[in-house]
């Protein structure tokens, strides 16, 4: 099986390659959508605006969509997952690919000297679970809670619909929601290619349980 | 800072600390801007294939192309001194063009004659800039993190620089990583405590004393501060 990378302007997917070759997949960068792969992944960083527009300007939605929709394995990481969603306050005029229902609001101000000021940067802890009726169907992934590597200031707060297994996490009491996956597609919010052994494990569990 | 010594192959250490759980590396080139060279991104695109954390790099960082040759080789968060104090401007582009949440500050700090100033170079030259001053400007700018060193106490092991540690509390309201002064684990504890500083990082504690990163957090744990454990650990 081979692991198709979208690499549109500017998003590092170098970490992501590594960590898909280190549990042993092959990878192909794609900088335009010019073959089919079995696996898709869409890494990113930075700006959800200008992210959007960029995938926008490019041949990849119309790419991703149909590839969803042959139910074929779909994994966006960090603002990957965002763009898989409608709308994020981060650029309220942008859109992104809008397969979740959903917006993307920016994590709270800390309201006491203890709580932490974003970004949320660094270790969080992320419990996953399965959701809504088609639970008999999702696997447990309980024994990979632990501590994930964050880095980000806008987050998901609220389940989209038909989905089939979360994660929650929390920043200053409240809720996020940094794992989602309906159908054969989801959506991380932190970077498993960057929490230690315990995220190449996750990673390994997701892409094996799609595939 | 002077008197900095050899200590290994960097690869190896970043290696065996990430084997040991460490949270994340930081990577300096601590000469960089004095001799105007750059060959971290080369390293870092070694060390990434075997490492799977976060890898913060800096040293020489004086535009957004050497920058980006960095977040390129691998590196998650690039951390610049020296040009940021000659050139503040720089701050802003290299926010608008990465986000803040990969640009750290790193900010080289000592008391003299009634006042913070802070320093570049590694800590030779003493900029003119006062450090509440710096910190609320590198906020503006868009920096999304801070790296803190005490350069009175960087290698001295003397323990924290409690007064350097209050005042950027008092005029940070990003994320704070301190670094200076630390020889054991009750000196990490007392800063880790309050919640006042978001992380530690330590250099002389781990290359030079030898210590074990698995040891330290598994002394943290049992003093109550909640530490991130690797699976089968």
């Amino acid at each position: 099986m081979k692991v198709g990378i979208i690499s549109f302007g500017g998003s590092n997917i170098t970490s992501v390659i590594n960590a898909v070759h280190k549990i042993g997949y092959k990878t192909i960068e794609l900088n335009k959508p010019d073959r089919k792969v079995d696996f898709l992944m869409m890494p990113g960083v930075g700006n959800f605006g200008t992210a959007a527009r960029k995938l926008d300007d490019s041949d990849f939605p119309e790419y991703i969509r149909n590839h969803i929709k042959e139910g074929k394995p779909m994994m966006g990481i960090c603002l990957g997952m965002q763009l898989l969603f409608e709308t994020s306050a981060e650029d309220e005029s942008a859109q992104g690919l809008s397969y979740y229902k959903g917006h993307f609001e920016k994590i709270p101000e800390p309201m006491s000297l203890d709580q932490r000021s974003p970004p949320n940067i660094g270790y969080n802890f992320v419990e996953f679970t399965s959701h809504g009726s088609e639970s008999s169907v999702a696997i447990d992934l309980s024994y990979l809670n632990g501590y994930y590597y964050f880095l980000h200031s806008y987050a998901l707060s609220k389940i989209p619909m038909g989905t089939k297994m979360i994660g929650i996490s929390e920043f200053n009491n409240k809720k996020i929601i940094p794992f989602v996956l309906k159908e054969n597609t989801c959506g991380i919010q932190f970077h498993p290619e960057r929490s230690g052994l315990r995220g190449l494990k996750f990673l390994s569990k997701i892409i094996n349980m799609l595939k | 800072m002077e008197g900095v010594q050899d200590v290994g192959d960097p690869i190896e250490l970043c290696q065996r600390y990430f084997n040991q759980g460490a949270d994340e590396i930081i990577l300096m080139d601590t000469v960089a801007s004095l001799y105007q060279r750059i060959e971290l991104p080369g390293i870092i695109s070694e060390l990434v294939k075997d490492i799977f954390i976060p890898i913060c790099a800096g040293g020489g960082i004086n535009s957004c192309q050497s920058a980006e040759n960095l977040f390129h080789a691998g590196a998650d968060k690039v951390c610049i001194n020296t040009s940021a104090i000659e050139n503040p401007r720089l701050l802003v582009e290299l926010s608008k063009e990465f986000g803040a949440q990969s640009i750290v500050l790193q900010v080289d700090a000592r008391y003299i004659k009634g006042k913070w100033r802070i320093f570049s170079n590694s800590g030779r030259d003493m900029s003119i800039i006062e450090l509440s001053s710096w910190l609320e400007m590198a906020q503006e700018a868009g920096v999304g993190e801070l790296l803190i060193t005490s350069i009175e106490k960087d290698g001295t092991g003397r323990g924290p620089d409690y007064p350097l540690i209050e005042i950027v509390k008092e005029y940070a309201n990003i994320p704070i990583i301190y670094g200076g002064g630390i020889s054991n684990t009750k000196h990490i504890f007392s800063v880790l405590k309050n919640k006042q500083i978001d992380a530690i990082s330590l250099a002389t504690f781990l290359h030079i004393d030898n210590t074990n990163i698995t040891n330290i957090k598994s002394d943290l744990k049992n003093m109550g501060i909640i530490v991130r454990e690797e699976i089968g650990q």
